[in-house]
């Protein structure tokens, strides 16, 4: 147990120094860094001007409300945020590869998958966590909650959130992955980058049972943002947290597999 | 003359066409193949098609009534603003840019008698150019099952109209990118504009759906010849009149953004410090 703890306790100081180093080298270009973040919070206004245009015309998107849909976009961007503040999508493998310069990672005394996914982080994302808080609250304060319902579902929320940030993080794995073989994998992030866009929007949209079965179970689009937001308001539903939990799981072991197949598979071009 | 002005103030020596032509025959070809790229945008925008077609659905599904858009007006509508994304915008244009000037590159811009500009407006014409004529192929079809009335006229002033949409967001992706200059690292700029031009050219919602003032304020800035302008033109929207209006604004901007992006090509040079070798 005591050995765990260590573990967990350093993984935890390498991502910090990691953290404070992808810091200082943003901040080499302050202008960007104070215009990412504005970027971000012009993100949230535009994102809340297209809700209100729809909503200008109607009173439920596919059964959700106004309030109900401004918290399935903020669900979205908080996912969005923390996947660009914590490991950009994976950007750096990609790069790597490309330029045949993960040996200098793989050697690292720590787990490769670890080093090689926080490597490159963006920091000044991390504005687009707190705007997505603000956008939280501004949706959940239209919402009527009881105070000790809402604790409960807030805490089940944020486990859901965990999952949405795991299966998310296993497809871009997946998808970054790949490069391994093809070395040029914009292409495919360009589509990863799309689907997960989509899911700012309920998935009840997907009114015909082929599109919710594709979107559900094929691409899990429904469980990044729709199934925490819906269990936020309505309460616990076991079969959607189990359902959750299993994907995060299941994603996270075999993109974890994908990962070290392929790393099999690269030949370095530095040395 | 004037032409011959601008491409020397731009950073190269006089206008001397057969060059330019080599880097767009280059690309053109590098284009043609290097093809995973092209079917991946070509899959990500269709998936994003899907949603959105899916998103109104669900909307009209309720009873709603968007505007005056009938459901088919309203899924054509984002079907040509699609195949506008596709072909004319180039959000790369900025980092492009950026990075050429960020990592040093531009010093080769500075020694050899090659105008920056030009070489990106040939750069960039030519993956237009290969977009144009695949996604033509592809989305031709819809001009005849799509049930768009639409006259030869009409199909040459859409063109102009997409000339135009494609010179605009080249040249604001470009002064994105010369950015660079001042800010060193502009992806927090590009990705700031990007949104901002997305919402206000109509890609995300037909802008006269718009509340009355964003309606106002957008008819003073310079993003609704971008993609709402074309699709009105094919969608016969306007009148001649109103065709032959909107083409005069439109090509003012164009006029407005070359003399913006040259002056402040002329103030970056100032402050650009050459890095590399």
């Amino acid at each position: 147990m005591k050995l765990i703890a260590a573990k967990i306790i350093r993984i935890y100081r390498i991502w910090l120094m990691q953290l404070y180093s992808n810091i200082m080298r943003r901040m080499a270009y302050p202008g960007n860094f104070y215009l990412m973040a504005i970027g971000s919070l012009f993100q949230m206004f535009l994102s809340i001007a297209f809700v209100n245009i729809i909503f200008s015309f109607i009173n439920n998107l596919a059964g959700w409300s106004y309030h109900q849909a401004l918290l399935v976009v903020a669900s979205y961007m908080l996912i969005e945020g923390f996947m660009w503040g914590t490991c950009a999508y994976l950007n750096g493998l990609s790069k790597n590869i490309q330029e045949g310069t993960l040996d200098g990672l793989l050697v690292k005394p720590i787990d490769s998958q670890f080093f090689v996914s926080v490597w490159q982080s963006d920091p000044e994302d991390w504005m687009r966590v707190i705007t997505a808080i603000v956008l939280f609250t501004i949706a959940i304060k239209g919402l009527d909650f009881s105070q000790d319902k809402f604790i409960l579902n807030l805490f089940l929320y944020l486990f859901l959130l965990i999952n949405s940030y795991f299966i998310i993080y296993s497809i871009t794995l997946v998808i970054r992955s790949i490069t391994f073989w093809t070395t040029e994998g914009d292409g495919l992030w360009k589509i990863l980058e799309t689907l997960t866009r989509l899911s700012q929007y309920p998935t009840d949209i997907f009114y015909h049972s082929i599109a919710r079965f594709i979107f559900t179970a094929i691409l899990p689009l429904a469980f990044i943002s729709t199934v925490p937001a819906k269990i936020l308001i309505n309460g616990p539903d076991i079969k959607l947290i189990l359902a959750s939990t299993f994907l995060a799981i299941i994603f996270f072991i075999a993109s974890r597999k994908f990962f070290h197949y392929g790393l099999k598979h690269y030949s370095s071009a530095s040395s | 003359m004037i032409f011959n002005d601008i491409m020397s103030a731009k950073g190269g020596s006089a206008w001397g066409g057969k060059k330019y032509w080599v880097i767009f025959k280059n690309k053109l070809q590098a284009s043609f193949a290097y093809r995973v790229n092209f079917f991946a945008s070509f899959i990500a925008e269709g998936l994003s098609l899907v949603i959105i077609v899916y998103l109104w659905l669900s909307i009209y599904h309720q009873g709603g009534k968007i505007g005056n858009y009938t459901l088919g007006g309203l899924i054509l509508y984002f079907i040509i603003s699609k195949f506008i994304n596709l072909t004319v915008r180039s959000y790369d244009a900025a980092r492009y840019v950026g990075e050429i000037i960020r990592l040093g590159d531009f010093n080769n811009y500075l020694l050899k008698p090659l105008s920056f500009f030009g070489h990106t407006v040939a750069y960039f014409s030519a993956v237009i150019t290969y977009n144009l004529i695949i996604f033509s192929i592809l989305f031709s079809p819809l001009l005849f099952f799509g049930k768009i009335e639409f006259t030869i006229v009409n199909l040459f002033y859409f063109f102009i109209s997409l000339i135009i949409a494609f010179f605009l967001n080249f040249l604001f992706y470009y002064a994105v990118g010369i950015s660079s200059f001042f800010f060193g690292y502009i992806a927090g700029l590009n990705f700031m504009m990007w949104g901002i031009n997305s919402f206000f050219s109509g890609n995300l919602i037909p802008i006269d759906l718009f509340p009355k003032y964003l309606v106002t304020i957008n008819n003073f800035l310079p993003f609704k010849y971008m993609v709402f302008v074309p699709i009105s033109i094919i969608t016969n929207k306007y009148t001649e009149n109103e065709i032959f209006l909107n083409l005069f604004f439109g090509l003012s901007w164009v006029l407005i953004l070359v003399i913006f992006t040259n002056v402040l090509y002329k103030k970056g040079i100032k402050k650009y410090e050459a890095y590399s070798s």
